[in-house]
């Protein structure tokens, strides 16, 4: 996430907020847990939610991660592979 | 009549990821993976203003199909998601040639976003952003000021262009850039040349840019005193700088001649409010084939009086290309047709004298007028003559400011108006960096050697002649030079004459040199450090992996039978030769020295050194005729 872009990101960045990156949500709130278990030190809190640990963070989007709609069709019509 | 040129420079930089976000910057020739397709729509800038430039993109309703790879491109470049953080590698690159063309640097980075209107962005704009200004470069005792240095994001590749779609490819899209521009006080070719060569040496120097074609362009601010600025796009090589302002300055000087001779002839706007004629029926039983063309699809002849023009049109403004050029190149851009034809070069093209009069006779021509003439359907025909007029009225002016691009003899080509001051907002989606006082120490700590040092030191340490120095500085292998001498233990003179000399012969003999590898180069002089073939033997190996590049120097060595002789071998096989000819060396004496050495050198080229060679000749010589 780009929390640079909205006002409300910015508002959300100026009262501590940590942009998680692309992480999945659950995966972030298991992995938070983690680090909290871990440290409550904020700089090393957000230090070490930010580190790729297990590719939960992925650096480049790609296309196919968001495949057109014809794709799903294939699955509705039954005719998946 | 003075001269001012301006020079704005665009280098590619080598960085891991592009500037805003993590994708690879390299280019690439495979067949992409994915096409994904956009279309240009209009919206009023931030500042409630219609671009006229813009607007006649869209008016033309062309579409725009980009061309993806999975592993190269991202949801960046797609505009599918918004920027990262600015490449703080590219930064410090930028940081780094700010202080090598002494610039002040900002406190604060603002990103801009530059209104891009030909598709080539995904976005629809540039981001840019100043890192530094107000420095100075020194070229031959004087000193050039540098006024902008600033950091770009590069635009997506053209790869082809349909009437209705224009094909771009995102690899290259983001990859950044160092744009510099120089003050206009550049007053002579030769000068602007220089000054680009200048700020090229030292970019490379950085040793953190690009090497070769297409990762350096040029763009020409040109104005002769009492024309415009006219800004010349993609000078891609270094040597056709001076030829472009030259042809430039002609063509600038030329029209202002052309303006004098309009104004001394009375012609005035009001004189060239004219209106087009329909000619059509004149072109009737034509034998022109461009004209039965067009008017067999429906099309219509249209004519325009140019009054006062007549053989102004006609006159060459640079090789080959005239005032009724530059009309033609209007009417393209505009209207979008094939082409006008301009009464001083009628008769022709199968346009006969009798259609001429009669077209003249039609438009009222007296001896000084001028006509165009267009062949196209109505609507098309109608936009040509008014870009035809416009360009026309341009011409009482003089010189009007424009964007034209460069062709590759050095003449230039209208491309596009100049864009519209207000193509410039803030990007939002970045906040402001702040240059720290401890980020600029670090940076100008590791400032990379000068290329005079560099120069003195190739001289001084390593023995290059200045010549061999100087052509070093300029190559593009300079980097590959220092990583060889500096690793490897071979004579520097070796190597540099090697890149230098060696392969552009090699090349001006039509050897495809370009195939000869980093590596191959590395590997080939470990091998020479090893004494695995000799110096004579350098040439030959290298052709045969330019012909063969999927081989080792090693394997070319031995495919080429070009293993060195021990001294005792060489010694051994000169006895042989020798043997053959003895008695003319008992005839010639001393004198059969060269043939001798010939017949040697034949059978022994490239296995022993040829000083060696020369010796172990010469002693055995002396032997067979009992010596003084």
């Amino acid at each position: 996430v780009n929390l640079n872009v909205y006002r409300r990101g910015v508002e959300l960045l100026k009262a501590g907020a940590i942009p998680a990156e692309d992480m999945l949500p659950e995966t972030a709130y298991v992995k938070l847990s983690w680090v909290l278990a871990r440290t409550r030190e904020l700089k090393e809190v957000a230090k070490l939610l930010l580190t790729n640990v297990a590719y939960e963070i992925d650096e480049r989007s790609e296309e196919w991660y968001y495949p057109p709609l014809s794709y799903f069709e294939k699955f509705a019509e039954g005719g998946a592979q | 009549v003075s001269v001012r040129v301006g020079l704005e420079i665009h280098q590619m930089l080598d960085t891991r990821e592009k500037l805003f976000c993590s994708c690879p910057t390299s280019l690439r020739r495979d067949e992409p993976h994915s096409r994904f397709r956009r279309w240009l729509r209009l919206a009023r800038s931030e500042l409630g203003e219609l671009d006229p430039a813009a607007l006649f993109e869209y008016m033309k309703g062309k579409s725009y199909l980009y061309e993806s790879y999975i592993d190269g491109t991202c949801l960046v470049e797609m505009d599918e998601e918004p920027p990262h953080q600015l490449n703080q590698e590219a930064l410090e690159i930028a940081l780094t040639a700010c202080m090598m063309l002494n610039c002040k640097v900002v406190d604060e980075v603002h990103v801009m976003r530059k209104i891009v209107i030909d598709g080539s962005n995904t976005t629809g704009f540039q981001r840019t952003a100043l890192i530094g200004f107000d420095g100075y470069v020194e070229v031959e005792g004087k000193k050039v000021p540098i006024a902008t240095v600033c950091l770009e994001e590069d635009a997506a590749r053209k790869i082809e262009e349909r009437e209705y779609e224009v094909v771009y490819r995102l690899d290259r899209l983001g990859i950044p850039l160092v744009e510099i521009a120089t003050g206009p006080t550049i007053s002579s070719p030769e000068e602007a040349g220089a000054v680009a060569l200048r700020i090229g040496q030292l970019l490379r120097a950085t040793g953190r840019v690009k090497r070769g074609l297409g990762t350096i362009r040029q763009d020409l601010n040109i104005s002769v005193e009492g024309g415009a600025r006219v800004e010349v796009k993609g000078v891609q090589e270094l040597e056709l700088i001076p030829k472009v302002v030259e042809m430039e300055v002609r063509r600038q000087r030329t029209l202002l001649e052309i303006r004098d001779e309009l104004r001394r002839r009375g012609v005035s706007r009001e004189l060239l409010e004219v209106r087009p004629v329909d000619v059509t029926d004149v072109f009737r039983g034509t034998s022109s084939r461009i004209a039965k063309k067009a008017l067999a699809s429906g099309g219509v002849a249209l004519a325009i009086k140019l009054p006062g023009f007549a053989h102004l049109l006609g006159r060459e403004l640079q090789p080959n290309r005239r005032l009724g050029t530059e009309m033609s190149d209007r009417a393209r851009y505009w209207a979008d047709v094939g082409g006008i034809f301009h009464s001083d070069e009628l008769p022709g093209y199968g346009i006969g004298e009798s259609e001429v009069n009669e077209v003249r006779k039609l438009l009222n021509c007296g001896e000084l007028d001028a006509f165009v003439l267009v062949f196209e359907e109505r609507r098309k025909a109608e936009r040509a003559v008014e870009a035809v007029i416009e360009r026309a009225r341009e011409a009482l002016e003089g010189v009007p400011p424009e964007t034209r691009a460069a062709n590759p003899d050095g003449t230039t080509r209208f491309m596009r108006p100049m864009p519209g001051k207000a193509r410039m907002y803030p990007e939002t989606d970045i906040r402001p960096i702040v240059i720290g006082e401890e980020l600029l120490a670090r940076i100008r700590e590791l400032l990379p050697e000068p290329p005079e040092a560099k120069y003195e030191r190739f001289v001084k340490v390593y023995g290059l002649s200045p010549e061999l120095a100087r052509k070093l500085l300029r190559s593009y292998r300079l980097d590959l030079f220092e990583r060889i001498v500096s690793t490897i233990d071979v004579p520097p003179s070796l190597v540099a004459s090697t890149l230098e000399d060696t392969l552009v012969d090699l090349r001006r003999e039509g050897v495809p040199v370009q195939n000869v590898t980093d590596e191959h180069l590395m590997e080939l002089f470990e091998l020479f450090a090893k004494g695995g073939l000799v110096k004579e033997a350098i040439p030959l190996v290298l052709k045969r992996l330019a012909e063969k590049p999927e081989l080792k120097p090693e394997e070319a060595v031995k495919q080429l039978g070009l293993a060195p002789l021990s001294p005792e071998e060489a010694r051994e096989a000169v006895r042989r030769i020798l043997k053959r000819m003895e008695g003319l060396i008992k005839e010639r004496g001393e004198a059969a020295f060269g043939p001798a050495m010939g017949a040697v050198m034949r059978e022994l080229r490239g296995r022993v050194d040829g000083a060696l060679l020369s010796r172990i000749v010469r002693e055995e010589l002396v032997k067979i005729t009992g010596g003084g």
